[in-house]
């Protein structure tokens, strides 16, 4: 006889709009929809996952998912059985945009874009390319607990990307503003900002050198602190690589892993923060998780199957189609220096500008990112302009050799892809400065 | 559906309208810490409408269920199109050629009890390492049936079969994967691919430490082919029609010129047998073909979708791809960078100080125009006096794309890639950062 079981049906539809537009021209401005119907049956450490475009099918495969994870559980021996974790249910919740982007005409859109897009034309030379999405995704999970649950996420925002050419060389840089919200998001763009900046910013790259390569004190900006906390720390916190022996945090809850000025949170609640929601995907009430308290491990991201596993409770941390442990906005906490004093501080160094996206290996800890931009620290003062700068290390190690943390904290936004699915997420963090092994590459 | 929306959108004023339907069913086997635990099972739908309205193009998509979903579609479609693009002609009606070994009715008949099997014979194929951990095995089959019509009489209906399957293992701080698809269900084996991973990570236990400097290296297939390679975001996006037009690519203006050393050849082929992206005709109904791109070092050709070939006053290469929720851009078929006449043993062999990497991370951060990129090694092996003699702990490599592959040498083991980005190894001449 089976000792747990449990199903959930989910029903989704979301409209969303997007415009892209090259060089000045439109080349693509649509309005869309889609829907379906998700299921999915537990039982005793099995899951089966259906999903359908036809809402009609939910019965039929609901039956069909209870009996295939009844018959999966058979072969599954006695000690790798487990029941799902305890969590706080959720409540019904939907994202209040100031201006629902239902509201604001393609058309409108359109011209917003073309605006932030020809306000890059700084100069001949220089190529442009400028999106904008939106994506209302309405939800309701019904499960055997009895919970019915209704969530609205609405999501927006904009990104420019700008080459500038001079003989044979090309630069680029690239900018976005998102988040979870309305129109009000890309409204507030300020095109000289946000456009005229990345343009200028790419056509001094065309002069920039290439970084000095080998282990060297780096101070990270914000934005590229983001994407440390979030590839370098939050992955391996995801405890479904946990349970499955695959990250390099199994067994050092409470014990130090950090410089003790280290503090992160992942907090699934951050008012307009792109990986926001109400609910997770087993209805459980999101909130915000201390990760990292002055340097000691405080906890893992869980959802109820990977949380079921290691006997821990859900932390709201269960995204995507079916069942996956996901990061929400991931925060590294405000330290109390500021940038000047680092620099000030730092006889030899690199800082590193923006991100350009990174990746980890969870099992060891490995870990590697590119900044857009950087500059030479010398005797405590910023020097050449750099290009390509790419950031390699142990993320323990590196998280160990934190020595200072600035004060004001900035927020960003990327989508996150793991086994496939891609999901919306926040990070925030100040300046750092800290060591690792700085890699140029040297264009020929 | 089709001719209800092809109809419905010349009442709505449209000249020339176009639909695709894309339909996929899969199913996954998965397990985790070596146990079966998971399937999944999924049937979607989805269809976008392409129209000219008034010279202008405008599009729209939805999940095609309910009552009114064609008057809504052609109405999104057509209210687009005020703000949409030139409208610069859709594919005219032509031949097809049939391309061999598209779908396999056994894929379609295995059903999910056939992948549950494989996965077991994956799982057992690693229970015979002992300590290496299992921590993730899978094996999926997926039937595609895709439909694309237009107004100029174009309507190619086409289905194939893919299967596949991947291991992910790890022994102490080490790491092995390998994954394999095929359109045949015979044309992969899950238990040596299962095996193949556990071998990977326990050849890169116990690895010692290098001093970085400039040294050959030898890149192995999975270092620049599949959707996670080196030439996915580089030379590919160099390759695209469309970035050549608006100068955005190191290759523009370069047609007819030597790019790369002598023995470096690759053409896309959508009609490549067996090739996991070979269609008779790409996403707008363009008869699939194959390009040399580079022969013996040369650039020979771009590759094109409709609207970048009508923009570059060319034709299409059939290079427009898409699912159904967008339109179509520029994307290779099955590319392939074509390998050369000696086994990577010799290369290996001729090496007199250097590195041989399976795989790289990061791959994604490497800059999409200059070429530029600073990646890190996995799996790395030190090689001296033509002879591998360790595991490497870590090493960042950084070089440029562009100048690698103008000095490289091309090894005779092509391995046909999930991704459609197919390579040999090569060796170059990269920095290696310790």
């Amino acid at each position: 006889m089976p000792r747990y079981e449990y199903w959930d049906v989910e029903d989704v539809s979301s409209v969303a709009t997007s415009v892209r537009v090259k060089d000045g021209s439109v080349m693509e401005a649509k309005a869309g929809s889609s829907s379906g119907v998700r299921v999915r049956a537990f039982c005793d450490g099995a899951w089966a996952y259906f999903s359908s475009a036809k809402p009609g099918d939910a019965g039929k495969l609901l039956a069909t998912a209870k009996e295939t994870a009844r018959k999966l559980s058979l072969g599954i021996p006695g000690p790798e059985r487990h029941g799902l974790a305890e969590f706080v249910a959720g409540r019904n919740w939907s994202t209040r945009p100031k201006r629902d982007p239902a509201d604001v005409s393609l058309d409108l859109k359109v011209k917003t874009i073309l605006e932030l897009d020809r306000a890059a034309a700084i100069r001949r030379n220089i190529s442009t390319s400028t999106s904008y999405s939106d994506a209302t995704t309405a939800v309701l999970l019904r499960t055997s607990d009895g919970l019915e649950l209704e969530q609205s996420l609405v999501r927006c925002g904009a990104a420019i990307n700008c080459i500038a050419r001079e003989g044979g060389a090309l630069q680029s840089m690239f900018r976005s503003k998102r988040g979870s919200g309305g129109w009000e998001i890309v409204e507030s763009v300020d095109p000289r900002e946000f456009s005229a900046d990345t343009a200028k910013r790419a056509v001094s790259l065309l002069k920039a050198k290439s970084a000095p390569a080998g282990r060297s004190t780096v101070i990270l900006d914000p934005l590229i602190v983001g994407t440390f906390i979030h590839e370098a720390l939050g992955h391996m916190a995801e405890s479904d690589h946990v349970a499955s022996h695959d990250s390099v945090l199994e067994g050092k809850l409470g014990k130090k892993i950090a410089s003790p000025l280290v503090g992160v949170t992942d907090d699934k609640t951050t008012p307009g923060g792109y990986g926001t929601f109400g609910f997770d995907r087993d209805g459980a009430k999101a909130e915000r998780t201390v990760l990292i308290e002055n340097g000691a491990l405080r906890g893992y991201l869980n959802s109820r199957t990977s949380g079921g596993k290691l006997g821990l409770r859900s932390t709201g941390n269960c995204r995507g189609e079916f069942n996956q442990v996901r990061m929400s906005n991931t925060n590294f906490l405000p330290g109390d220096s500021s940038l000047e004093e680092m620099i000030r501080e730092t006889k030899k160094g690199v800082y590193m500008i923006g991100s350009s996206g990174g990746t980890a290996l969870t099992i060891n800890g490995m870990f590697n990112f590119a900044a857009l931009e950087g500059y030479e620290i010398r005797n405590g003062r910023l020097g050449a302009h750099l290009k390509d700068v790419a950031l390699m290390g142990n993320t323990l190690e590196t998280l160990k050799s934190v020595d200072a943390v600035g004060r004001k904290t900035e927020d960003s936004s990327g989508t996150c892809g793991k086994n496939g699915e891609w999901v919306p997420v926040g990070s925030s963090g100040p300046h750092i400065r800290t060591v690792a092994v700085v890699g140029g590459s040297h264009a020929k | 559906m089709i001719d209800t929306l092809l109809r419905l959108a010349k009442k709505a004023g449209c000249s020339d309208a176009e639909v695709f339907v894309q339909k996929a069913s899969s199913d996954v086997s998965a397990s985790e810490r070596g146990v079966l635990n998971e399937t999944v099972s999924s049937n979607d739908v989805g269809v976008g409408l392409r129209v000219n309205l008034g010279g202008k193009m405008g599009f729209s998509f939805c999940t095609p269920t309910g009552r009114n979903f064609h008057e809504s579609l052609v109405r999104n479609a057509a209210s687009s199109a005020k703000s949409g693009d030139r409208f610069t002609g859709f594919p005219e009606k032509r031949k097809y050629a049939r391309v061999s070994g598209q779908f396999d009715s056994r894929i379609a008949d295995t059903g999910t009890g056939g992948i549950i099997d494989m996965t077991l014979e994956m799982l057992s194929a690693l229970k015979a390492f002992g300590k290496v951990r299992p921590t993730y095995a899978s094996v999926s089959r997926t039937l595609y049936h895709q439909t694309i019509a237009n107004t100029n009489g174009v309507f190619v209906s086409e289905r194939a079969s893919q299967i596949g399957c991947g291991a992910y293992v790890t022994i102490g701080g080490s790491v092995g994967w390998k994954s394999a698809g095929s359109r045949r269900l015979g044309g992969i084996d899950p238990a040596s691919v299962a095996k193949t991973a556990a071998e990977r990570a326990i050849e890169a236990l116990h690895p010692r430490s290098i001093s970085g400097r400039e040294m050959d290296v030898i890149l192995r297939p999975e270092c620049l082919g599949n959707e996670d390679g080196l030439l996915d975001g580089t030379l590919i996006e160099a390759l695209s029609g469309e970035n050549v037009f608006r100068k955005a690519s190191r290759l523009s203006g370069k047609l007819g010129t030597g790019i790369f050393s002598e023995n470096v050849n690759a053409f896309d082929d959508g009609l490549l047998p067996g090739g996991l992206n070979s269609w008779a005709a790409d996403t707008e109904g363009v008869a699939s073909r194959r390009t040399t791109l580079v022969k013996n070092g040369v650039l020979e050709s771009f590759l094109y979708d409709s609207a970048s070939a009508a923009r570059a006053r060319t034709s299409s290469t059939a290079n427009g791809y898409r699912g159904f929720s967008s339109i179509p851009s520029v994307h290779p078929s099955n590319f392939v960078l074509m390998p050369g006449k000696s086994p990577e043993e010799q290369l290996v062999r001729d090496m007199k100080e250097g590195l041989v990497v399976s795989w790289l991370s990061g791959t994604h951060t490497a800059n999409g125009f200059s070429g530029d990129f600073s990646v890190e090694a996995k799996n790395a092996f030190y090689v001296k006096n033509g002879r591998i003699l360790h595991p490497v702990k870590s090493a960042m490599l950084s070089g440029n794309v562009f100048s690698m592959m103008a000095d490289c040498v091309c090894a005779s083991n092509l391995e046909q890639m999930p991704g459609g980005i197919s390579a040999p190894s090569i060796r170059v001449r990269l920095n290696a950062i310790a």
